[in-house]
């Protein structure tokens, strides 16, 4: 116990960030379970960042308060852009999210209420690591649920075939929709713990980059598992602070890593998991194709 | 009783016509043969049929209802299922799978009893896979491919897959898109039982199909489509004594 202690003491930071990692790879995993590759993840998490922040600096409300209104704005803002940008298809939403991503950046770089470039600092820190694994647990709670409700069976028959589902009834552009709000806003509670643990925000920490960690999160525990997702951001938070060395080339090895995960194992850590087990269960023998 | 009814419906891509001024119907409870040679416009009125394609001209009706100018997931609740010609099963799905995405919206679970473990939920969900296991059966798949990837299993398993997910969906009219493509004669044998005992629950079914003796055997009424028009209809011995269509086929096939 008293080791326990100890060790959470040395951790305790990079423990939290492994949580708000997780959340944050967890909102991107809804999207990709739809088939979609939306990269607006840490653009939603920087507006309710900011939105939380503001409220926690002006009025001095509490974490879960603040962290409710943020994560709906960034809900709100998706709604607004998900009307559009969700009738596109593959690269285009990419590159259409990356945009809005973008513009969001230089909003938050140019007005003055968000701070400029310099951002906002004194944020209280409020987060606490329980409340991270809590929010965690429930979300995690959630994806597990969500598979087995008409929902979640839309969203899986959407990723393999949207053409297809929408024979069996499902409509693609409203599954579509609200993965992308639903995403926002799990990506608005991460952006808002992040800032109430990092005493200070700037445009710079919901950019690209942040971005690309998000999506090495989800490319590496397989792209359109929850769990996969969860596992993914651990392992990359953890990496750099467990092989010190490797610290300084944290960018470098986090690429190399995604190289080596798409080249010998596209379907990630929970896709070798799965692998596995079906090969074990059946040796189907496959007929030539008339 | 349903009714699904063309009428004058036309299609044309671009300078082609798909179809032009196709009227037939079909009734509960009837299969009704489409036949023609291939590019004769069959797929297309499957298309048609289910919002894929929108017609140039005429209406497309299920019990007067209007089904053609909505969209596709909209005239699949109104209870139009198909097959597809080139096979369209979720590929990375397990057979059972497929069936239960096919009853997505037929299903009356509440989705949020989903997560607070309410017991009808989880009945609700054990009938569910009890009628998909019924329809694989009853389509005629093999017990161990019902776990199997819909993309690796044999192709003419993947053909009785398309039919029982349409079934999962409990339609009013089903659109079978040449389902016996590639079986040999016992199988297509099974196939003509299935159609019919499909018609026999009321079910309003569309068969495209070059097989004639399947053709033959099921339909109860034919229509017979060249070059996007309808160039005869009528029961199975009268449209295989039509001298147009003798001719559309080289009088090769029909007289079989
Ligand atoms: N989406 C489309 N765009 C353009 N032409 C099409 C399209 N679909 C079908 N066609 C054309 O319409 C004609 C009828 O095709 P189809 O309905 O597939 O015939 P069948 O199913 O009877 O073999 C063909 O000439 C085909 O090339
Ligand atoms: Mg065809």
């Amino acid at each position: 116990m008293a080791a326990l202690v100890h060790f959470y003491a040395l951790h305790s930071k990079l423990i939290d960030q492994i949580g708000i990692n997780a959340i944050f790879a967890l909102s991107l995993s809804l999207t990709l379970q739809a088939g979609q590759l939306a990269l607006a993840n840490a653009a939603f998490g920087g507006i309710a960042a900011y939105v939380a922040s503001l409220l926690s600096l002006s009025r001095g409300w509490p974490l879960e308060v603040t962290t409710l209104i943020g994560a709906l704005s960034a809900g709100f803002v998706g709604a607004l852009i998900g009307l559009p940008v969700t009738r596109l298809r593959g690269v285009f939403l990419a590159i259409a999210t990356i945009g809005f991503g973008e513009i969001a950046l230089i909003v938050e770089n140019n007005l003055s209420v968000t701070g400029g470039a310099e951002g906002l600092s004194q944020i209280p820190n409020q987060t606490t690591t329980w409340e991270i694994y809590l929010v965690l647990a429930v979300l995690a709670f959630f994806f597990w649920r969500l598979r087995s409700t008409r929902a979640g069976w839309a969203i899986a028959a959407i990723r393999e075939d949207e053409f297809a589902a929408a024979s069996f009834g499902i409509d693609p552009t409203r599954v579509k929709f609200w993965t992308f709000v639903g995403s926002a806003v799990i990506a608005g509670i991460a952006g808002s713990l992040y800032a109430h643990e990092n005493f200070f925000i700037a445009p710079g920490d919901w950019g690209f980059a942040r971005m690309v960690d998000i999506l090495v999160y989800c490319v590496i525990g397989g792209a359109a598992s929850p769990w996969g997702a969860m596992i993914g951001a651990a392992l990359i938070s953890v990496l750099p602070e467990a092989v010190r060395f490797l610290h300084d080339y944290r960018d470098i090895v986090d690429g190399l890593i995604l190289l080596l995960v798409v080249i010998f194992a596209p379907q990630g850590i929970a896709g070798l998991w799965s692998r596995d087990l079906r090969a074990r269960r059946v040796a189907e023998p496959v007929e030539e194709r008339a | 009783m349903s009714t699904l009814e063309y009428r004058s419906v036309g299609v044309s891509f671009g300078g082609v016509h798909a179809l032009d001024s196709v009227t037939f119907q079909v009734e509960s409870g009837h299969v009704v043969g489409l036949i023609g040679p291939n590019g004769a416009g069959k797929t297309t009125l499957i298309n048609v049929t289910t919002g894929v394609v929108a017609p140039t001209t005429g209406s497309v009706t299920l019990d007067g209802e209007r089904l053609a100018g909505r969209r596709q997931h909209q005239i699949a609740r109104a209870g139009v299922a198909r097959t597809y010609q080139n096979i369209r099963l979720f590929p990375r799905m397990t057979a059972m799978q497929n069936v239960i995405v096919g009853a997505t919206r037929i299903r009356h679970d509440p989705d949020l009893g989903a997560f607070i473990f309410l017991p009808a939920v989880r009945r609700a969900r054990l009938e569910l896979e009890e009628h998909a296991r019924y329809l694989l059966h009853r389509v005629g798949i093999p017990r161990d491919q019902w776990e199997s990837n819909a993309n690796v299993m044999p192709y003419g398993s993947q053909r009785r897959l398309e039919i029982a997910r349409a079934l999962a969906m409990r339609p009013r009219v089903l659109l079978l898109d040449e389902p016996a493509a590639g079986m040999n004669p016992q199988e297509t044998a099974g196939m003509q039982a299935l159609i019919r005992s499909i018609a026999g629950e009321g079910v309003a079914v569309l068969l495209v199909e070059h097989d004639m003796p399947l053709v033959m055997g099921s339909c109860d009424r034919v229509a017979v489509l060249n070059f996007g028009e309808l160039i005869a209809q009528g029961t199975p011995g009268e449209v295989s004594r039509d001298p147009a269509v003798v001719e559309a086929y080289l009088g090769s096939e029909v007289s079989s």
